[in-house]
């Protein structure tokens, strides 16, 4: 069975004013599926590029992307965005809900857009599953950081995906409420068997993945 | 320096951005405001100006059908110099061509004032010479008749010689003969002509040049007195050109009207540039308040700061303002015959500034008010637009007070304040229309998100969800589209009129000045050019005289409570005729019909609306002096006139019985509908026996007037264009604002694997659906706006013009769903891994 996710030798420069930054330097890494691979480092390293490449949300300079199987590296974004269609999710530490929406909403739908069957019923049990049954109805503006967490958490899961990428989804949460998300998202993936490349500062956190990697100024250190 | 003041000079120094639709809003209504107020001033200055010489001199005594008596001249000479100057309008002929012809009699006296510019010598020019008398003629004229000088013409009974062209009389606005051939000739050759009896047609003005302000008011008090039948109206200077002022107050009140539409419109940008400002500034107004700022620090600075850029934007406006009429002389200055008096004027200017930090004001406070009330750790919270704190009591009454301002200030600078008020009431209830429409689609959006899949529920999710599309566009957009559409409604349906209706209802020549003895001998002559006299849809004949009204039930008309909308009939000399059996057209609605044979005491028939507004009903008086004798009808029946037909008589106002008025011999008038090969022949036939019949071709006329009328479309569909081009403004901030927020919910729904299509797809429709209603709306607004005013003010048949209102809903349409792409396109430009990153 394939990788789901295998970066080869990644590389990734980006312009900027005083002249080209190298975010990524040459980057390797594969995590198998049903694995939780939680990648730490300081702030700079280059920890969020590596899951906007991995995505496919960034082009890299150099290198080879394979994503459940599929080498991304030269695919448009449409193809991409058709790649990820219920099979990737992504969870960021600012949350982005759709802000126009409610709850239920939110969650509904990625699902639709994937062309999933049946998702209003199977949005509200996720939801309820998180805990949210009583604040389907409400909007984004309406509720707390974590409760938005926790939607979006829903809304990642929501549609069986076969990799979950997190960008520290308790980073904006205080610590009773970052670890209440934290043992719901975990608890999801290992029940579902998805894999999931976590982005964190929290070493406790992290602890709890399969395997434990390091971004160090562009370099991964295992 | 205050703290306030220096944070707000620290923001500005950061440059505008953001900016520039808070700007233009506010630009574009002072520009339209000012210019409008200039650009009158300019016109009314400058008649005033020239009023002495537009009068020919101080005071001015007129009279219809008559030249002054001895004693009334006599009366006149005792104030100053007089001159004696004498309009008519009678058949030129010269060689095979006949035509119309605004003949003037002139007294040696004349000009009082000024000068008559001629080709020839003045001195000899008018003089008789043999059986000739001198003629000067317009251009036109010689254009029209292929005439050169020297050439032997007739002016009506008047046999004269071309001895020199006519280049500018001092009392007229523009080039003599700008409305058709002109001629000036002495009174004296007039007089020879027999031309000047009593009943004949012709306007006398005496002339009284004292070289003082004479006071008009006492004097025609006291000229009343002495002649209290001679029916003389006096005018001093200040009413110089008949109607003009009203003219130009007409136009200046409409103009503002549409700048203040575009201050409302285009203030809907003001409050969402602020707003989308002050979000942005969130941040910072936090950190101020949590480093010790109060709020009434954070209201200064930002109210310094908006008020400044007002104040520019208006400042800007002004400037276009005053530069106006410069940049219309320097363009159009040949076309415009009027005196102009350039300058700049600042009351205009100052009035649009302060029309315009008022909008600014009360459309800008609430968004400050909320922002200096929210409390800092609500700030940091980013909370959602419509979760946000309320606008305070005090900016709340602000800009209450600004609003109050705002319409005192345009309702007292307007000559028509009840019009403008009235206008604004309309505004208001059209901007409360759109508002409650937002509000509906936005609601019924709910349900429809809840039934649909995907990115439709997406797009409806965002139309009925917090910082919907809909109450940011659909006012201000709707208000501009619902202007354009009334304009255009009523301009498709005067168009039609006067391009379709008229031509095939008007007749093609109209006859005047038949005399009443040989009017039959003048059906045999025009039945002799295929003319069926027999067939009422090819010919008509009526008796018309002029009469002054001068009693309504026993009441002076003076004193007699009479609608705006029918003091015409009582303001001079009004035509009237009389029939014996009751004319086919209309019906008659109250009251009887005389018998076809009467012949007792006068009665008379009047036009329903006339009888409404002059408070008439069967049974009531009418007092009329007809040629000097004073007579009273009693009111036999109310009738319904079909207006527009093709009919001569029975479409009058007022119809009298046969027998009292016939006895006077009127002149007839005739209508006739030719097929246009034989006009000239028969006007030529006309030339023998009946020299004094005066022909009027309308084909000409209302190719003129349609012409007239595209120029007059063209210029009022422009100044209308301002208020849809302040909603497009607020379009274009939308458009802004909504790419910022757009952004993120575009990169997320990539992050969820929908295609850069689907993206374009869904704000097509969301935007299409927002616009597509307001213009929907707009367009239905306009045209039942149009609709009273085409009916009921310009009393012609109404047609929806489909056409035109499907151009402007397919165009406001297109805008919509091309702003949708607009900000598909910007959302997508950047890489979703770098717009989550920052948001």
């Amino acid at each position: 069975m394939a990788e789901s996710l295998n970066l080869h030798d990644v590389r990734l420069t980006l312009p900027a004013q005083s002249g080209p930054v190298e975010i990524l330097k040459g980057v390797s890494l594969k995590v198998e599926p049903g694995e939780c691979v939680a990648v730490i480092g300081p702030s700079g390293s280059g920890k969020s590029s590596l899951i906007s490449i991995a995505a496919g949300l960034e082009r890299i300079t150099s290198g080879k992307v394979e994503l459940l199987g599929t080498d991304i590296t030269g695919m448009s974004e449409d193809a991409l965005a058709r790649l990820r269609r219920g099979r990737v999710s992504l969870i960021f530490q600012s949350y982005h809900l759709l802000p126009t929406m409610t709850a239920l909403d939110n969650v509904r739908v990625p699902l639709e857009i994937s062309g999933i069957e049946g998702v209003k019923d199977k949005a509200t049990k996720l939801l309820q599953e998180v805990g949210l049954g009583d604040r389907l109805d409400h909007y984004p503006g309406q509720m707390s950081g974590g409760e938005r967490q926790r939607v979006a958490v829903a809304r990642a899961l929501a549609s069986d995906p076969e990799i979950v990428f997190a960008d520290e989804p308790t980073g904006n949460l205080d610590g009773d409420t970052g670890a209440g998300v934290a043992d719901m998202l975990f608890d999801i993936v290992q029940k579902r068997k998805t894999a999931m490349v976590l982005v964190t500062h929290d070493r406790e956190l992290a602890k709890r993945a399969d395997r434990i990697v390091t971004m160090r100024n562009g370099n991964l250190e295992a | 320096m205050s703290a306030a003041w220096r944070i707000a000079i620290r923001e500005l120094s950061g440059g505008l951005r953001g900016f520039w639709i808070y700007l233009a809003c506010i630009t574009l209504g002072v520009a339209a405001i000012s210019s409008a107020g200039s650009v009158t001033e300019v016109f009314t200055r400058g008649l005033a100006g020239e009023a002495r010489m537009l009068l020919g001199g101080d005071a001015m005594f007129a009279v219809n059908q008559r030249r002054l008596t001895d004693d009334e001249r006599a009366y006149a000479e005792s104030l100053g110099d007089v001159s004696e100057k004498i309009t008519l309008t009678v058949m030129g002929t010269a060689g095979d061509l006949r035509r119309q012809v605004d003949l003037t009699g002139i007294d040696d006296a004349f000009p009082l004032v000024g000068e008559m510019e001629l080709s020839g010598d003045i001195d000899t020019t008018f003089d008789q010479q043999g059986e000739l008398w001198g003629a000067a003629v317009s251009q036109s004229f010689l254009d029209q008749f292929d005439a050169a000088i020297g050439d032997e013409i007739n002016l009506g009974p008047v046999r004269a010689e071309i001895r020199a062209r006519l280049d500018r009389l001092p009392d007229q606005i523009g080039t003599p003969g700008s409305f058709g051939p002109e001629a000036v000739v002495s009174i004296r050759a007039l007089e020879a002509a027999d031309r000047l009896g009593v009943g004949q047609l012709f306007r006398t003005r005496l002339i009284v040049s004292a070289n003082t302000e004479l006071p008009i008011r006492e004097l025609r008090e006291a000229f009343d007195e002495s002649f209290p039948e001679a029916n003389v109206r006096i005018r001093g200077p200040e009413n110089a050109v008949d109607g003009l002022q009203e003219l130009l107050q007409t136009l200046n009140d409409f103009l503002s009207i549409i700048g203040i539409a575009a201050l409302i419109a285009g203030g809907i940008g003001v409050e969402q540039a602020t707003t989308s400002f002050l979000q942005s500034r969130t941040s910072a107004i936090a950190a101020l308040k949590s480093l010790g700022a109060e709020s009434g620090l954070i209201r200064t600075a930002y109210t310094i700061q908006l008020g400044a850029l007002a104040l520019l934007g208006g400042a800007l406006g002004l400037t276009i303002g005053a530069a106006a009429p410069y940049l219309m002389v320097s363009f159009a200055g040949d076309q415009i015959a009027l005196p102009q008096a350039l300058a700049i004027y600042p009351i205009p200017l100052i009035t649009a500034l302060a029309l315009g930090l008022l909008s600014a004001g009360f459309f800008a406070i609430p968004a400050i008010g909320r922002a200096r009330a929210t409390p800092p750790s609500a700030l940091f919270r980013n909370l959602s637009e419509e979760s946000g704190t309320r606008t305070p009591v005090l900016e709340r009454s602000l800009s209450l007070a600004c609003l109050t301002g705002f319409i005192l200030l345009s309702t007292l600078s307007s000559s028509r304040p009840m019009i403008t008020l009235a206008l604004l009431a309309g505004t208001a209830i059209i901007w409360g229309a759109f508002l409650l429409t937002a509000w509906l689609i936005k609601r019924a959006a709910k349900p429809v998100a809840d039934n649909s899949r995907g990115l439709t529920r997406l797009a409806f999710s965002n139309i009925s969800g917090p910082g919907s599309l809909a109450s940011a566009i659909m006012p201000s957009l709707g208000i501009g589209l619902a202007l354009l559409s009334l304009v255009v409604a009523v301009q498709a349906n005067l168009l039609r009129q006067i391009k379709e209706t008229a031509p095939s209802n008007a007749p093609s020549l109209v006859f005047t000045q038949i005399p009443g003895d040989r009017a039959e001998d003048f059906d045999q002559l025009i039945s002799g050019f295929s003319v069926d006299i027999d067939d009422r849809d090819a010919y008509r004949r009526a008796p018309f005289l002029l009469v002054r009204i001068t009693e309504l039930n026993g009441v002076p008309t003076a004193e007699a409570e009479i609608a705006d909308s029918e003091r015409w009939a009582v303001r001079g000399e009004t035509n009237v005729t009389f029939l014996g059996p009751e004319p086919e057209g209309g019906e008659t609605l109250e009251g009887e019909w005389w018998a076809e044979d009467y012949s007792g005491p006068l009665l008379v028939s009047v036009e329903e609306g006339a009888a409404r507004g002059l408070g008439l009903s069967p049974g009531s008086t009418i007092g009329l002096r007809v040629f000097g004798r004073d007579l009273t009808a009693e009111v036999a029946a109310i009738r319904r006139v079909e207006w527009g037909t093709f009919d001569i008589g029975s479409n009058t106002a007022f119809i009298f019985s046969p027998g009292t008025l016939e006895a006077a011999n009127p002149s007839h008038v005739a209508i006739a509908r030719t097929e246009g090969s034989e006009d000239r022949a028969l006007i030529a036939a006309l030339k023998d026996d009946f020299a004094g019949v005066v022909v009027f071709e309308t084909r000409p006329a209302l190719e003129a007037a349609s012409k007239i009328f595209d120029d007059i479309a063209l210029a009022v569909n422009a100044a209308a264009s301002v208020v849809t081009i302040a909603g497009l403004l607020v379009l274009m901030g939308t458009l802004g604002v909504m790419t910022q927020k757009r952004a993120v919910e575009a990169a997320l729904l990539k992050t969820f694997g929908a295609a850069r299509s689907q993206i374009f797809q869904l704000y097509a429709l969301e935007f299409s659906i927002a616009g597509g209603i307001a213009a929907l709306l707009g367009a239905l607004i306009g045209i039942a706006a149009a609709y009273p005013i085409i009916v009921s003010v310009f009393e012609a048949r109404w047609s929806i013009p489909y056409g035109p209102v499907g151009v402007i809903l397919i165009a406001a349409l297109g805008i919509s769903v091309l702003g949708g792409l607009f900000v598909a396109r910007s959302v997508l430009a950047k890489p979703a891994a770098r717009v989550l990153r920052d948001a």
